[in-house]
């Protein structure tokens, strides 16, 4: 018996997949504060650090100091002493997520600060005081390192790096990202840092209106320093060039034609006739050039030519059909020239050292020039027609069959086929790029340091003034340091200004290249194919060799021209063909100016004394 | 099981933002401050979708107040999924996502934050907070 039963599909097969469930949430914290807090009037203000590790609030068990470093594409580093409350806390602090917070008091008004997120790198233990001292540190060498394609690194640059995949590739193979990272920093016109919070900025090099400005009853007495570039760090100039290598492609072609000699000179000097097959011979043994189409031999009309001194030449028909008469023909050859473009572009530092910096950066293209010039036409193989071939619509060109791509009849072309406009416009904002961050960052060695009462309110990039102790400067932090004292109750930041010569409020640039049009124009000569007749009276006794093409032969001994004392040929058909010049031929570097406009981000700095 | 997914300070994903993230605000006349945070998960091949109808309803950030009529109100906080965005956002709105979003860097949404105070009163606020509608998450 057969039975009947429903049939009943369940969701258990997609059910089986789900494996987790649960609500992802992201606590936010509003500090709402006072600059007053800041201010360094008359009064006191109080500080307390609130520390956590591995969300455990520490702050009780601090001691000593806790110092927090930060600095312009580098990690923020925080040092830390704390006492362990017990030996499950101590061995578990190295590798757990820390925060470091600050809340200043001042009377009716507080404010609360982040100064770090992190780590705990490591730990070292005194057991005599039993005191920890943590090292702690952002996660700014493991931000690139976890990117798995070059969009995740380009993303830590906000887009505002140059990514050149031709000089610079992401190989998706083996990705690299710590290179590539390092490759597109140096095209970065600023500077890359984690803030207090833990989040990434690419922070451009600009230096405009000051967020602060700090007057001397706001700096600590004597902190202010200023240190100038070095010599090393302010070139003459930077140069920056960016090479092209690519083929130049060459085509050129000589009309041959050659015509038998007069028939007297079979009658009264016994010269032999020309084989078609000593023409086809020495036709085929051209190197390196190549028919176009099929060369016209013609042979001699049957019959009687004469008489002279009563003496006849005769063709006869089965002579006739093995015996050359003229010919005609077109030959072509083609051949590349390796091409390099080098785009420069100079960048005045202004400095006092002689010394010049070079970037150069290549470009290749991968064309295989040396197959497209080896290749022959298709059309050089056997014909199809023996007689009456179809006209076609366009007379060809006789180069269809040749791989493309075909430059101009006794021109050039430069083929860079695997070189588009946009990677060539990549290529220029790339090698540019990392000249102008040599040449800023350059500058921003010349810095003016100072510290105060702590002062969270400013990241790197922030853009500062001071004037104090005779020093009036305005720059944009790239250093900045954090320290807290439990002990004496110093509460301390030290700020680092890059305060750069010049007089531009950002840093960027424009560049731009155009490929330039050969113009090239071949005019190689046609070898002169005539009739050179030895032992003759008639023959040149010194003729220059180069002239010896065409048909060469000699007067019989019984020839009414013989002169024995006359040169004597080898007999042949010879046929030399033009030489291609070395301008064409040998590698080529041509020198192209690159359209560029820089700026460089200027501070402003006054000494009086 | 809980979720994998959760907030990160950077697109790649490589760290978990643990703690809370504070934004600091002036007591008169404040600016408003944007940060960036990104929503994924670094485990690989999972896939989070709402459990109210997966891969049908949007996964959805809400701004949830645990204090209502104390500390900031929710309205000083906008999201959107672009810097251009925060401009057009309401105050306190929550956030559509995809219904279905991919682990991995590739998968990774950019959260943009903005917060501007109200309360123009001294003090750090600690109760609101991001929170997506419940997730649920499968293996692909």
């Amino acid at each position: 018996m057969i039975g009947a039963y429903p049939l009943s599909i369940s969701p258990i097969a997609s059910a089986a997949l789900n494996s987790a469930s649960g609500v992802a949430a992201l606590g936010i914290s509003i500090s709402v504060v006072s600059p007053v807090v800041f201010d360094s009037s008359a009064g006191y203000i109080r500080w307390a650090p609130s520390v956590a590790i591995g969300g455990v609030d520490v702050s009780s068990r601090l001691t000593g100091r806790i110092s927090i470093s930060a600095g312009e594409d580098s990690a923020r580093i925080a040092t830390l002493d704390l006492v362990p409350p017990s030996v499950i806390a101590l061995q578990g602090y190295e590798g757990a997520a820390i925060t470091i917070d600050v809340t200043l008091f001042r009377t009716g008004i507080t404010a609360t600060y982040r100064l770090f997120t992190g780590i705990v790198e490591r730990q070292a233990f005194a057991p005599s005081s039993r005191v920890a001292s943590l090292s702690c540190r952002d996660g700014y060498q493991e931000r690139p390192l976890a990117c798995t394609s070059a969009a995740d690194v380009e993303a830590l640059f906000a887009g505002l790096a140059y990514p050149a995949p031709g000089i610079l590739p992401w190989n998706a193979a083996v990705p690299d990202p710590a290179a590539y990272f390092s490759g597109l920093l140096e095209t970065f016109p600023g500077a890359v840092a984690i803030d207090g919070n833990g989040l990434w900025h690419a922070v451009p090099w600009a230096i405009g209106t000051p967020a602060a400005s700090f007057t001397a009853g706001e700096i600590f007495h004597e902190s202010v320093t200023l240190k100038t570039a070095a010599r090393a760090d302010l070139p003459s100039d930077i140069h920056a060039a960016l090479v092209v290598r690519g083929a130049r492609l060459h085509a050129a072609e000589v009309a041959l034609t050659w015509t038998e000699p007069n028939f007297s000179n079979y009658i009264l000097d016994g010269i032999p006739a020309l084989p078609k097959s000593t023409l086809q011979s020495a036709l085929s043994g051209i190197r390196e050039w190549v028919a176009k189409g099929a060369p016209v031999i013609t042979s001699p009309t049957p019959g009687t030519y004469g008489p002279i001194a009563g003496v006849y030449h005769i063709v006869t028909e089965e002579g006739a059909r093995v015996l050359a008469h003229s010919f005609a023909g077109t030959y072509y050859r083609r051949w590349y020239q390796q091409i390099e473009y080098e785009y420069t572009v100079t960048i005045p530092m202004g400095g006092t050292s002689s010394r010049d910096e070079s970037i150069r950066a290549s470009l290749v293209s991968t064309f295989d020039s040396s197959s497209w010039e080896s290749a022959p036409s298709a059309e050089s193989g056997t014909a199809i027609y023996s007689a009456n071939a179809p006209t076609p619509a366009v007379p060809p060109t006789g180069y269809e069959g040749l791989p493309t791509p075909w430059p101009p009849v006794n021109g050039a072309i430069d083929h860079l086929p695997d070189l588009t406009a946009p990677d060539l416009t990549a290529a220029a904002n790339h090698v540019v790029a990392r000249a102008v961050r040599r040449a800023a960052a350059g500058r921003r060695k010349r810095q003016v340091s100072f510290a105060r009462p702590l002062d969270p309110r400013w990241e790197i990039g922030a853009v500062l003034a001071i004037s104090a102790d005779g020093i009036a400067a305005t720059g944009q932090v790239a250093e900045l340091t954090h320290d807290l004292d439990l002990d004496s109750g110093l509460a301390e930041s030290s700020f680092t200004l890059a305060v750069p010569e010049g007089a531009g409020s950002s840093t960027g640039f424009t560049a731009s290249v155009t490929a330039p049009t050969p113009t090239v124009a071949h005019v190689l000569p046609a070898p002169a194919l005539g009739n050179h007749i030895g032992y003759s009276t008639a023959t040149l006794p010194n003729p220059p060799e180069a002239s010896l093409q065409g048909f060469l032969c000699n007067v019989l001994p019984t020839g009414l021209h013989y002169d024995a004392a006359a040169p004597a040929y080898e007999p042949q058909f010879r046929i030399v063909m033009p030489e291609v010049p070395a301008l064409h031929r040998d590698p080529l570097t041509l020198t192209q100016p690159m359209t560029a406009s820089v700026s460089l981000a200027a501070g402003s700095l006054a000494i009086t004394f | 099981m809980a979720t994998t997914f959760g907030f990160f300070s950077d697109a790649a994903l490589t760290t978990p933002l643990a703690a809370r993230l504070l934004f600091i605000q002036a007591v008169s006349s404040p600016t408003a401050v944007d940060k960036v945070v990104y929503f994924g998960s670094a485990t690989a091949s999972r896939k989070a979708m709402a459990n109210s109808a997966p891969g049908v309803d949007p996964v959805v950030i809400s701004i949830t107040d645990a204090a209502g009529g104390s500390g900031s109100p929710a309205s000083d906080v906008k999201l959107a999924l672009s810097s251009g965005g925060l401009a057009s956002a309401t105050g306190g709105a929550s956030l559509n996502l995809p219904a279905e979003i991919n682990s991995g860097s590739g998968g990774a949404i950019a959260i943009h934050i903005r917060v501007l105070d109200s309360t123009h009163a001294f003090g750090l606020n600690n109760d609101l907070s991001l929170t997506t509608n419940t997730l649920a998450e499968f293996s692909v």
